[in-house]
């Protein structure tokens, strides 16, 4: 069910407490996204947020999507231990609404990675459009984790990595990626960018399993990231986003 | 070694007679890629990048990259066909450049939906911005070089095994990297990287990363099509863009 963010101007799909499972910008907004030239480390991120947003003449409630890059997959109880931390600057910020998190999120490990801490690579807002636009919107990374419950028996083909198994978990993937993109009340012929993050073989996953099933979409390619999951045993993920304006700053 | 444009406010490497190599903004300017929304007729796509242009107060000479889906793969006579309806239409908007084509280029033929016609799928263009980013378009590269036969021209003619794709995307990469050398621009810079074929993403892309030094940051963009010619089987093109407009 899509809840309201008056504040933020946009909807979101409740998801779990780091994250939402998406954002939709509501009509005369549209949410716009910034990748970052060069990456910075998270909080230090949220500073930079901050300081665009202002520029922008836009509050703190207009942030509504972040993408982090982490140094290395970590276990359940590493995952959490961050996610306290970053859910405290956004409660900080004053941008949950009642007891939800309204921020879509995706985070993964890059596989050549070199860095020491979870840096911001890109992020989201909404602005005014003064007119009607086509809906724009960001679903938040999803790995092959059942409901999204934060634990390993939750992870589809736990332990298995062969090509049988990569593919269940990324049929489960492109499930909750259709889901999402039905519970945002968004379609295919607006989606812009397709992401899909793994460090896993594709072989037999991306026509059958991915293309087959993004209709339109697929007309702008499909995002190829060599990237883990950011929890450990997760092998597959992928994220979604309508945008009409990109800034790479 | 790039040729300065007069009116449009960028620098082009020449190419071929269909497109120049790459594109990239003066000082002062910036370059901004729009995709289209739905798909349009090529010829008509014109109209809209006209529109475009003039809504924003900008001279069709800002044009400075198009991007095109097209039916399918042609041949070596189709493609000329197509070539010179193509540049005269550019020669009639004005924007050669003492006859040489300046406006850079992709034209690739979709697996999956494919067109009728060819159809416009992106252009780009020049605008005045305060920000000091260096902003550049590199024209799809493929696995095509100077050469008599085919088999002399295409690298690893007539094969799509794994080791024979991996050379092609090493070629195609390196044709990438030198035309943006050549234009003065840099990886770190680069902002979106294309790769364009029906064969062999897997066992692939993972050395294409390798070899995009900074930009594999970002990951890259695996399109399921053909480039535009029968034989040849792998594309490249690559970007440094500050701001991507997607429109309706």
């Amino acid at each position: 069910m899509l809840i309201n963010n008056p504040e933020g101007h946009y909807h979101f799909l409740k998801g779990i407490g780091p994250y939402s499972c998406g954002v939709i910008a509501d009509p005369k907004y549209e949410i716009v996204r910034v990748t970052l030239r060069h990456s910075v480390p998270w909080r230090q991120g949220f500073d930079f947020i901050e300081a665009y947003l202002k520029q922008q003449g836009l509050p703190r409630a207009a942030f509504c999507a972040a993408e982090l890059r982490s140094p290395s997959p970590v276990s359940f109880e590493g995952f959490a231990a961050f996610n306290d931390a970053y859910c405290s600057v956004l409660r900080e910020w004053g941008l949950f609404v009642g007891e939800l998190n309204p921020i879509a999120r995706t985070n993964v490990a890059l596989t050549n990675e070199t860095r020491s801490q979870v840096e911001l690579f890109a992020f989201s807002y909404t602005v005014s459009t003064g007119d009607a636009v086509q809906p724009t919107f960001i679903i938040a990374g999803a790995g092959e984790l059942r409901d999204g419950i934060l634990e390993p028996q939750s992870i589809v083909c736990q332990g298995q990595t062969d090509a049988l198994a990569m593919k269940e978990k990324a049929g489960y993937v492109m499930q909750v990626m259709e889901q999402r993109l039905d519970g945002l009340g968004a379609r295919w012929d607006v989606v812009s960018a397709t992401d899909v993050y793994t460090a896993q073989p594709l072989e037999g996953l991306v026509e059958e399993t991915i293309l087959n099933r993004l209709g339109p979409a697929r007309r702008h390619g499909l995002h190829y990231h060599k990237a883990y999951p950011p929890i450990l045993e997760i092998e597959f993920e992928m994220d979604m986003r309508g945008v009409r304006c990109q800034i790479f700053a | 070694m790039s040729i300065a444009h007069p009116t449009g406010h960028y620098h082009f490497l020449k190419g071929g007679a269909p497109f120049s190599s790459g594109v990239i903004a003066d000082p002062g300017y910036e370059i901004v890629r729009v995709t289209l929304g739905s798909a349009t007729e090529w010829c008509h796509g014109f109209d809209h990048i006209r529109s475009h242009l003039t809504g924003l107060g900008l001279e069709v000479t800002s044009l400075c990259a198009i991007e095109l889906r097209a039916p399918a793969p042609m041949t070596l006579e189709e493609f000329r066909t197509f070539n010179v309806t193509y540049r005269e239409k550019l020669s009639h908007w004005d924007l050669l450049v003492d006859g040489v084509n300046p406006v850079a280029r992709t034209n690739v033929a979709p697996m999956y939906s494919p067109p009728v016609k060819t159809e416009l799928y992106a252009f780009s263009y020049t605008v005045p911005t305060d920000d000091p980013v260096s902003t550049f378009v590199i024209s799809g590269a493929a696995d095509s070089q100077k050469g008599k036969t085919p088999e002399e021209r295409v690298v690893c003619f007539g094969q799509t095994d794994v080791d024979s794709m991996r050379k092609k995307a090493a070629f195609v990469v390196n044709l990438v990297e030198q035309r943006m050398l050549d234009l003065g621009g840099s990886w770190d810079s680069v902002s979106s990287t294309n790769f364009f074929s029906v064969h062999g993403m897997d066992g692939v892309i993972d050395g294409i990363l390798g070899a995009l030094g900074p930009a594999a940051f970002r990951g890259t963009v695996w399109h399921h099509a053909w480039p535009p010619l029968v034989d040849l089987k792998l594309e490249m093109d690559a970007r440094a863009i500050r701001q991507e407009i997607f429109a309706c």
